[in-house]
Formats: C-alpha cells, sequence, structure tokens
C-alpha cells in the first residue's frame, strides 16, 4: 500500500503551479529517503490550459481532470482516487517546506489517537501582502481550544491525515451566493465534532500565498459566514456532561 | 490573531530554516518569494491566536449556555424592554442575551425560570464591533429555529451583515425598540432597508405604528404583510411559537 497520497488542487494557477509541484518533489524526495511511499494527484477543477500544461508535463504526477468546480468537492474527488493510507492536501500556488511530508508521517505513526496535523507555522505572502507568520495550535492548549472554532479558524486546509478521516467527514459545497464560504474553517469544525484532535507538526512550515481570486479572499470579500457546522450545536452543555470547561476532547479511536 | 511576540511565542529555529530552504530553491522562479528572503531572519511579524478579550468572552458565553435554544432573543438592554414581561410561560428553549450595555441589567420583570444572559458578563471591556461578532457567533453556530432582535444594534448589525445567510436556516425577526445608543428611529434609518427581505416578521408597538413605518419607508406590499404588532409574537407563526404548527 502507498503510505502518502499527495493530493495537488489546481484550478487556474498557470505558472504558479509549478512552484507547488516543484516543492512538492522536495518534501517526496526527503520521505522516500525514509523508504515512505508516495503517490501524486493533481486534480484539476475547471482548469485553463496554462495550468493543464503545467501538471500534465510534471513527471511522477496523474493528473485527475474534474468540473465540480468547487474547491473542496475538488479535494474529495483526490481522496476518492488517492491509494495512500494517509492523504497530505496542498493547493496549487501554495509550497511545503522539504521535511513537511517525512515530519508528518512521523508524528502520524507515533499518535495512537485521531489526529489532523497541520504546520507549525505558515508564512503567508503574495505579490500585495505583507509577509506575516501564522503559527498554528494544538487543539489541546487554551489558545487552540474547540470552543473558539466559534469565532476563527485556527487551521489552514493544507493538512495531513489519515484518508479515512476525509471519507468520514468530506468537504462540502461552498455556497457563496448564499453568503456561506470559508471551507476549510467548517471542515475543521466537522471534523473536531467527529472526536478527532487538530495538531501542529513541529519544526514544519508552509508557505500561503495570498491573492485576490482565492477562495479564502473571496469568501471575505463576500462578507461570508462559515458554511454551518454541526460542532457547536452537537456540544453544548459541554461543561456540565464532562464535568469540566478544561480544553480536552474527547479520544477518538482511529 | 494576536501579536505572538508580546506573548512570548516564538518560531522554531527547524520551521524557519524549512522556509529558508523553500525561499532558496523557488527564489528564482517566484519573484514573491525573492522579495521576503530578506527579511526572513527576524522581521516578518509572528501572529498567534493567544487568547484575546473577545475569544475569552465566546469561550465564556459558550460554556454558560447548558441546552440548545430554540429560539434567541437579543435584546440591547433587558431593564430598557419591559416588553420581556409579556414572555410569560413562552420560556422553554428561550435564550435571551442582552448585547449592548456596559452594565448589566437587573433582569427583575423577567418571568421566572426565563434563561438569560449579557454579554457584558463575559467581558467588562467589550466594544461594539466585539458585541457584534458574538452575537453573529452565537446565532451561526446554534442555528437556533428562530431569532428576535429587539432594541438591539448588535443584532440588527448581525442582521445586515450576514441576514441573508443566517435565514437559510434560522427565521429571523426584528421589533421596533430603541438601543441603549440609538433611538428606534435611528435604528430604523439605518437598517429597515438593509434587513427587511430577511426578515420573517418585524414587530411595531401598535397597528397605527405601522402603517406609519409603513408610509415612510415606502414599504412594498409584501414588506408590508410582514408588519406585526408585538402582541402578535405568540400567534402560530409568531416568534414566541415558531416554528409554529405543521412546521
Amino acid at each position: 500500500m502507498t503510505d502518502i497520497t499527495v493530493v495537488l488542487n489546481v484550478h487556474r494557477e498557470g505558472a504558479l503551479a509549478r512552484g507547488s509541484l516543484l516543492s512538492i518533489a522536495g518534501a517526496r524526495q526527503t520521505a522516500e529517503r525514509s523508504n515512505i511511499t508516495v503517490e501524486v494527484l493533481a486534480v484539476a477543477d475547471c482548469s485553463d490550459r496554462a495550468t493543464l500544461a503545467t501538471v500534465v508535463d510534471c513527471p511522477g504526477v496523474q493528473v485527475l481532470e474534474t468540473t465540480v468546480d468547487d474547491l473542496g468537492l475538488a479535494r474529495n474527488v483526490g481522496v476518492a482516487a488517492a491509494k495512500g493510507q494517509y492523504i497530505a492536501f496542498l493547493d496549487g500556488d501554495d509550497l511545503w517546506g522539504p521535511r513537511w511530508l517525512l515530519a508528518a508521517y512521523e508524528a502520524a505513526m507515533a499518535e495512537p489517537r485521531a489526529v489532523v496535523w497541520h504546520p507549525e507555522a505558515s508564512l503567508y505572502f503574495g505579490q500585495k501582502q505583507t509577509p506575516y507568520w501564522l503559527i498554528h495550535p494544538d487543539i489541546e492548549t487554551i489558545e487552540g481550544d474547540w470552543v473558539t472554532l466559534g469565532m476563527r479558524n485556527q487551521w489552514t486546509s493544507l493538512s495531513f491525515a489519515l484518508r479515512d478521516t476525509y471519507l468520514q467527514v468530506p468537504y462540502r459545497r461552498t455556497d457563496l451566493a448564499a453568503g456561506f464560504g470559508l471551507e476549510d474553517w467548517a471542515w475543521n469544525s466537522d471534523v473536531v465534532a467527529r472526536g478527532y484532535l487538530h495538531k501542529p507538526v513541529p519544526g514544519t512550515a508552509h508557505l500561503v500565498r495570498v491573492r485576490a481570486t482565492s477562495l479564502v479572499q473571496r469568501s471575505k470579500a463576500a462578507n461570508a459566514l462559515m458554511t454551518p457546522s454541526t460542532l457547536l450545536r452537537s456540544r453544548i452543555g459541554w461543561a456540565t456532561r464532562v464535568g469540566s470547561v478544561g480544553v480536552a476532547v474527547p479520544n477518538a479511536s482511529v | 490573531m494576536s501579536a505572538g511576540d508580546r506573548f512570548g511565542w516564538r518560531l522554531s529555529r527547524a520551521a524557519l530554516a524549512e522556509a529558508t530552504a523553500v525561499i532558496q530553491a523557488l527564489h528564482p522562479l517566484e519573484p514573491d518569494l525573492a522579495a521576503i528572503s530578506e527579511l526572513l531572519h527576524g522581521a516578518i511579524p509572528i501572529h498567534t491566536f493567544a487568547p484575546d478579550p473577545v475569544s475569552s468572552a465566546w469561550r465564556g458565553l459558550y460554556l454558560s449556555i447548558y441546552t440548545l435554544p430554540r429560539r434567541i432573543l437579543l435584546v440591547g438592554s433587558i431593564d430598557d424592554a419591559p416588553e420581556l414581561a409579556d414572555v410569560g410561560n413562552d420560556t422553554t428553549d428561550l435564550l435571551i442575551v442582552e448585547t449592548d450595555v456596559p452594565v448589566v441589567s437587573t433582569s427583575e420583570f423577567l418571568p421566572t425560570g426565563a434563561q438569560w444572559r449579557s454579554l457584558t458578563e463575559f467581558g467588562s471591556d467589550l466594544n461594539t464591533e466585539d458585541r457584534v461578532r458574538l452575537a453573529i457567533a452565537l446565532v451561526s453556530g446554534l442555528q437556533p429555529a428562530a431569532v428576535l432582535v429587539m432594541g438591539s444594534r448588535a443584532g440588527w448589525e448581525m442582521l445586515a451583515r450576514h441576514g441573508r445567510a443566517l435565514c437559510n436556516s434560522t427565521a429571523l425577526f426584528a421589533a421596533i425598540a430603541g438601543s441603549p445608543d440609538l433611538s428606534a428611529a435611528s435604528l430604523l434609518q439605518k437598517y429597515l432597508r438593509k434587513c427587511i427581505y430577511v426578515l420573517t416578521e418585524l414587530y411595531g408597538p401598535s397597528e397605527r405604528a405601522i402603517r406609519r413605518i409603513a408610509e415612510l419607508f415606502a414599504l412594498t406590499e409584501d414588506e408590508y404583510d410582514k408588519l406585526r404588532a408585538l402582541r402578535d409574537w405568540r400567534d402560530d407563526q409568531g416568534f414566541l411559537t415558531w416554528p409554529g404548527k405543521g412546521k
């Protein structure tokens, strides 16, 4: 069985996808040196010719074309086709550090509980973006407490987890016209409602490009709410049920 | 997000080395990366999710609620809304949340058993925007069957920003009443046109007042049909009984 399937989601990034593919190649090389097997799927959703040409020309990358016209659903397409035990997502204009796949895999193998893994930090950059670091919190600490998912999203969508996780909790369609967006926030909440933890992998970093046309930016521009999640409804009265107002969360078994 | 440096959070050397490696490898291809390579060691701000007054207030508010309310009533000041005494026995599954005042109401005239919270209980320094964010988080997170905004500026602002999305899962009601810092007329001027299309019903103090408002704002027939006297909030389609029979 393949250990990790990389799902690269592309839309109309054109040549920007080349950087993402190169960063995947670097992370793949590091993982394979430790005998971890990696396959790479590029899911091209309603992509233009320039983007398709970029991914098709890349050796060792399997290209899946789809017309779901939705980033979250395109991630589901990748998960459905994946052969790997684990999935690692990357969007077509973002970048991984070279140790990401190896470090995330090792962290996942050492953790018996059901966890979605994130980098220690993401560096946001872009042509019109003043760069900044965002440190991703551990859900088992006060700054990563699941209750605050009601106010803010604390993790990106470039996560690493068992394929079964994404099968159990698939992404839902983003309906910007109805005022809903922020698919990563909704998914991060949904997966917590199923008992998963979100944890950072120490010593890892992603580089996240900020563009006006990204789904996050379009969601912000549309003043969208998070797509509704069951998390806060299902956990009402949590403090009385578990006898604590601490940040502990239930242990879901894999 | 907070600036991490103030709280002592630091990026690990290993994570920094990861980013440096990517930038060194790809900057010839990526002009956006070339621009940040010189800033990488020290000049890039670090943001974290350190607790802030709003997230702490949210945490306190959410964890204080023990049962899922089917109806939420957002009121600017409980003590300035004597109409709430008329809630009577309809307090089951109802949560009253005081949104706007910096001093918690005494709530003496609320019926026995009425569940209520005041945002100020959970954060003494909350500003107007904080209160709007908390109202939005409460309603979008708990997705009650119905919400009534009564003299709550935070509530009206929530309707104006997200009413289109919220009305997919929640019936939205409003009552004409002043908030602690704005008169009823000012609130209507500011919000009625933006919000009327998402409202299920808009309650006025009397039929006469309703007719006056319809004229003043040149409401269409469909919009006028949404206007009711507040005593109708107990009707089959009203806020206090929503979702009513057969729904």
